[in-house]
């Protein structure tokens, strides 16, 4: 380890407190927080993602980079991605509540069909306005 | 001399972290992304703090009743914020994924804790937004109090990130006090276009779902977890009258709000007689600490009004207690300031009619700058200290 050392003392100082303010918060409310349950969903949480979600990104990844070196496919997917993932549990409609319409009120798989077609016709746009770009840059 | 597997391990190891070739696993992109999600969780985290205390206050905290929608902002931009931190956080990793097969995986103990370090950060990072995705949708897939775990695992979050700056500050100040490198020619994106499709991603998702908050974007928030049009009196509900269990309570023809305490006389009030007594109609929103809001027109009595009849000291506190048997929501308090407030209102009407029982007929209380959790509905007692 290289540079200064005193980010590295404020750093440890500051995190040390908070990190504190949080693990007594999270003892002293155990019967809300449930301790052992957060453990098991940061360590589950980091561990699917490392272990799943990332090679899947990357196996997309490389086949993108091997059979179709797009700038605007690699973009569009990883948008569509993000968006996916956060529409998902909309999309599934797990907090969908008998008796309370206003809760998850819209069709979310429509939406996200919507959203998925924008970012393609976007990306495609993009495409072809860089395209025309560099060709105009090419013809001068 | 090396033991022929441990050889081999080697071999492979060194192989695998090989592997990784796009040129965006570099110092920059992580330094930019890096800055940019450190501000976006900074915003979360002040925000969050801010809302924590409004419901919990410390004896030091200090929240006014005006502008009146500034909880609205500042809820609005924790649930935003969070949400379009996603593409950010996921980025990030990703840039950085190959130092986790760096081989040897560990050098020594300060290595060691190093890494170590890093699992409060990237779980909890994690787990911020993903307790947080679940929550606005109202997915509750886990045994915790949302709440207190998202409160908890925020410090200690924060607290793993303070060590990771201090660590990397230098990384970081290297990498951009370098200036940017062009990036090789084949690789699929440039990391100018790979940091501008990550932006992209956080203005898609923030563009559909700010409108459950920010009006203007409601029709195009074809993913907001809410719509403030739809609901009972075209304001939604989180919790409906039947989930309390309290339809008997409210219907009941012996219904009277009881005020009473530090009072001269203590009343206990019919509906009837709560409507005879002088009216305010003011405009406020619900705004609920699930990053949605709606504005509302609503008409009733002014708490302090009703305490000048019941005959409390100017200046005084009080506390309003619901119909509802068990909730962690059922008394809330309010302050010296937001008792006299004028537009501190136990609300009979909502944009004209009667509650509706889901908006807490016969009587809620609504209050400026303030969560919805806090805006108790089905009164039953209004306590003066």
């Amino acid at each position: 380890m290289t540079g200064p050392r005193w980010p590295v003392v404020t750093g440890v100082l500051v995190g040390a407190a908070f990190g504190a303010v949080g693990l007594l918060s999270l003892l002293n409310e155990s019967h809300d927080t449930h301790p052992a349950v957060v453990v098991r969903w940061v360590v589950g949480l980091a561990v699917v993602h490392d272990l799943v979600l990332v090679p899947i990104v990357l196996l997309v990844g490389l086949a993108v980079h091997r059979w179709a070196r797009r700038a605007w496919l690699a973009g569009a997917l990883l948008v569509s991605g993000s968006v996916v993932l956060v529409a998902w549990p909309l999309v599934r409609g797990y907090g969908r509540q008998a008796g309370n319409p206003s809760v998850l009120p819209r069709n979310y798989a429509q939406g996200l069909v919507l959203v998925l077609a924008v970012i393609w016709l976007g990306a495609l746009a993009t495409a072809l306005v860089l395209h025309w770009r560099t060709k105009e840059e090419d013809d001068r | 001399v090396v033991h022929p597997a441990r050889a081999r391990l080697n071999d492979v190891g060194a192989r695998v972290a090989g592997r990784f070739t796009s040129p965006l696993h570099d110092e920059r992109t992580a330094a930019l992304l890096g800055i940019a999600l450190g501000v976006a969780f900074g915003v979360c985290f002040l925000t969050g703090i801010l809302s924590h205390q409004i419901q919990h206050p410390s004896g030091w905290f200090w929240w006014p009743t005006r502008p009146v929608g500034l909880y609205r902002v500042t809820q609005g931009l924790h649930v935003a914020t969070g949400l379009a931190s996603v593409p950010l956080l996921l980025a990030k990793l990703w840039t950085v994924y190959p130092h986790l097969w760096t081989w040897p995986p560990v050098r020594g103990a300060g290595h060691a804790i190093e890494r170590l370090s890093l699992l409060p950060l990237v779980g909890g990072s994690l787990f911020m937004l993903v307790t947080g995705v679940q929550n606005i949708a109202r997915w509750y897939a886990w045994d915790f109090n949302f709440t207190a775990a998202h409160y908890s695992v925020a410090w200690i979050t924060m607290g793993a990130l303070a060590v990771h700056i201090g660590v990397k500050l230098h990384v970081t100040r290297r990498a951009l006090g370098a200036g940017p490198q062009p990036t090789p020619i084949d690789s699929t994106l440039s990391r100018r276009g790979f940091l501008a499709s990550v932006a992209a991603g956080a203005a898609v998702i923030t563009a559909a779902t700010v409108g459950q908050t920010f009006r203007p974007f409601r029709a195009i928030s074809v993913l907001g977890p809410r719509d403030p049009r739809v609901g009972p009196q075209g304001v939604p509900v989180n919790k409906t009258a039947a989930g309390a269990r309290v339809l008997d309570a409210i219907n009941d023809d012996a219904y009277r709000l009881v005020v009473d305490g530090k009072v001269s006389r203590s009343l206990s009030l019919s509906i009837e007689e709560l409507r005879a007594m002088p009216q305010r109609e003011v405009e406020l929103p619900i705004t609920c600490v699930e990053g949605w809001s709606a504005t509302g027109r609503w008409r009733g009595v002014p708490v302090g009004e009703l305490l000048r009849a019941a005959g409390a000291r100017d200046g005084a506190s009080a506390q309003v207690e619901s119909l509802q048997a068990r909730s962690r929501y059922r008394i809330s308090k309010l302050n010296d300031r937001q008792v006299a407030d004028r537009d501190t209102l136990l609300a009979l009407e909502l944009n004209g009619e009667p509650l509706h029982p889901d908006h807490g007929y016969p009587v809620r209380l609504i209050a400026p700058n303030r969560p919805g959790v806090l805006q108790t509905k089905w009164l039953a007692r209004v306590t003066v200290r």
